[in-house]
């Protein structure tokens, strides 16, 4: 899956931009403030239809303009699709090959992209909703239609909490613990599928990575442990006083965690600042490596200057990976110095300032 | 420049019209105002007597021009199966499908703790006052599926089934004419998760 034209206008900084990204990769280099994270929002966008950084539709687009849109052509297989996402106040609407989509689910999986930002680093040491999003995104891009569950869960999620707030009903609550049981269970088991079989990749993705000295395992942490509609339902009804009380859902998968262990020692409490950067690292790779197993295909990475956070001996295995046969997919990266990157011939450079590019 | 104030206040009216902003309204203004005093005059009058010329049912809340609508008129329509949708426009679309040949109900609505809309909101009271007097056997929700209108489909149920009446949903999944291959994947895990014996 590659993308063989990038445009964006009026997209956050980025007043009339333009690329033909190089099959393999593509270095995006530019200032502090030039809009390089700019251009890899634009394709997590065209790809997710939502933005990796906080922003309404305004922000989304460059200050002063009322609209903005960003449009990629996907080659996949080869068949090629056009991808446009125009923004506007009114709301965000995706065009595939010039055709205006009616559902977002129908123009989810035309573009599968990973991405790896700085925030990443934070995922083995942070707070259990930073690994939920990873485990979500990650859910997302190897089967889209999980998607619907993800959000069903949140709607029925933010239902009862307003119910719970306002003192409704029992009978209310009833029907809206039947909508949120109904998602929790096919969200658990989402996940638990995906855990499943990113377990042994992951496990191996460390081994090369830290030379098989630390044994790694990731377990699903779930809030609470329920395999039937019946079970969860149960549980809703159970929490109901206490969460009454509270004035929010006490329990659910809005609260689960994935556990990560080294060498059987919870990786949160005892790992060490650079086995925490190896076990990132393990992630992401692991993740690419998952889609590439089950999807037949590498998915387009997007780096956004992870370089600068990462060690050189780090540094030097993810650019291994990334030339690797393993790998073989299209690269976009952002850098303010390009030093450390060794991709000889097989990349290309953009340089990005004041929201305009060059090609060098 | 300044615009004239009787097109200042056209331009006002319209620019509450959903979708359209500032810029759409003052350009519908001047098309207006360039049109012929015949036509201005036909849709000023169409406008003012909208609202006294067209009413809610009172059986069913669909639109009116008198007590009830022209479903509940008709003579041939089926009492015994009524339809419960969100709003009219469902309404308007089932109807186009000529497949169904019961009543209607309109909530105006669905279940939304967080927007404040319970079942007083909803027209929910005026539907279970149907049920005896027009002999009412079944009940199709039509809401639709999203989280709110499978709520509300279930507290219906809940609400008519102990007054000894079938309550039914649509049914969703792959549309007619549809190519699996092409379908998205939600709606193609939502028809296999409902399927149905053949």
């Amino acid at each position: 899956m590659k993308l063989t034209e990038f445009s964006a206008v009026d997209f956050r900084n980025l007043r009339r931009l333009r690329l033909a990204p190089n099959p393999q990769f593509n270095i995006i280099e530019g200032r502090n403030g030039a809009g390089k994270t700019n251009v890899l929002e634009g394709i997590f966008l065209l790809s997710s239809l939502k933005t990796f950084r906080p922003g309404k539709n305004k922000d989304l687009v460059r200050f002063g303009t009322q609209s903005g849109e960003v449009r990629a052509v996907v080659e996949h297989q080869d068949t090629t699709r056009t991808i446009r996402i125009s923004i506007s106040p009114k709301g965000r609407r995706v065009w595939i090959d010039g055709k205006l989509v009616r559902s977002a689910a129908s123009a989810l999986g035309q573009l599968t992209a990973v991405l790896f930002a700085p925030e990443d680093l934070s995922l083995t040491k942070g707070s259990p909703s930073g690994r939920r999003r990873f485990l979500d995104r990650a859910i997302f891009n190897r089967w889209p239609g999980s998607l619907d569950a993800v959000k069903r869960y949140e709607s029925a999620l933010k239902q009862r909490n307003a119910l719970l707030r306002t003192d409704g009903s029992d009978a209310l609550l009833e029907v809206f613990d039947e909508q949120l049981a109904r998602a929790a269970l096919r969200l658990s088991q989402w996940r638990q599928k995906y855990i499943g079989i990113f377990h042994p990749i992951l496990e191996e993705t460390m081994q090369l990575i830290t030379g098989g000295d630390l044994r790694t395992t990731v377990m699903y942490e779930p809030s609470r442990l329920a395999d039937t509609h019946d079970q969860w339902v149960d549980i809703y009804r159970k929490n109901r006083r206490q969460d009454r009380a509270r004035k929010s859902t006490t329990a659910g998968p809005h609260i689960d965690d994935i556990c990560l262990l080294l060498n059987d020692r919870s990786a949160k409490l005892y790992a060490s600042q650079g086995q925490h950067r190896a076990l990132v690292l393990a992630l992401k790779i692991a993740e690419i490596r998952l889609l590439k197993q089950e999807l037949g295909y590498a998915p387009v990475l997007l780096l956004d200057d992870v370089s600068s956070e990462l060690d050189a001996r780090r540094n030097a295995q993810l650019t291994t990976f990334l030339n690797s046969e393993a790998f073989g997919g299209q690269v976009f990266i952002t850098t303010t110095d390009r030093s450390w990157l060794d991709f000889d011939s097989k990349s290309t450079c953009f340089r990005i300032r004041d929201g305009d590019t060059s090609e060098h | 420049m300044k615009l004239p104030p009787a097109l200042e206040r056209v331009v006002a009216s319209l620019a509450r019209l959903p979708g359209v902003g500032e810029k759409t309204a003052t350009r519908f203004a001047f098309h207006i105002l360039g049109q012929s005093d015949t036509w201005t005059s036909e849709l000023a009058h169409a406008v003012g007597e909208l609202h006294s010329a067209v009413q809610h049912c009172e059986r069913c809340h669909n639109l009116s021009e008198g007590p009830l609508c022209v479903v509940c008129n008709d003579s041939t329509r089926d009492p015994r199966r009524v339809c419960v949708t969100e709003g009219i426009q469902d309404l308007i679309a089932i109807e186009r499908a000529g497949e169904f040949d019961g009543r209607y109900h309109v909530l105006h609505g669905v279940l939304s703790p967080v927007k404040g809309i319970g079942p007083d909101q909803l027209r929910i009271d005026t539907l279970i006052k149907r049920l005896e007097p027009e002999g009412i056997e079944e009940v199709i929700v039509a809401t639709n599926v999203d989280v709110e209108g499978e709520a509300t489909a279930l507290l219906l149920q809940r609400l008519l089934e102990k007054r000894g009446v079938t309550v039914t949903r649509i049914a969703t999944g792959v549309p007619m004419g549809g190519e699996l291959e092409y379908l998205d994947q939600v709606t193609l895990a939502r028809a296999l998760r409902d399927r149905r014996p053949i």
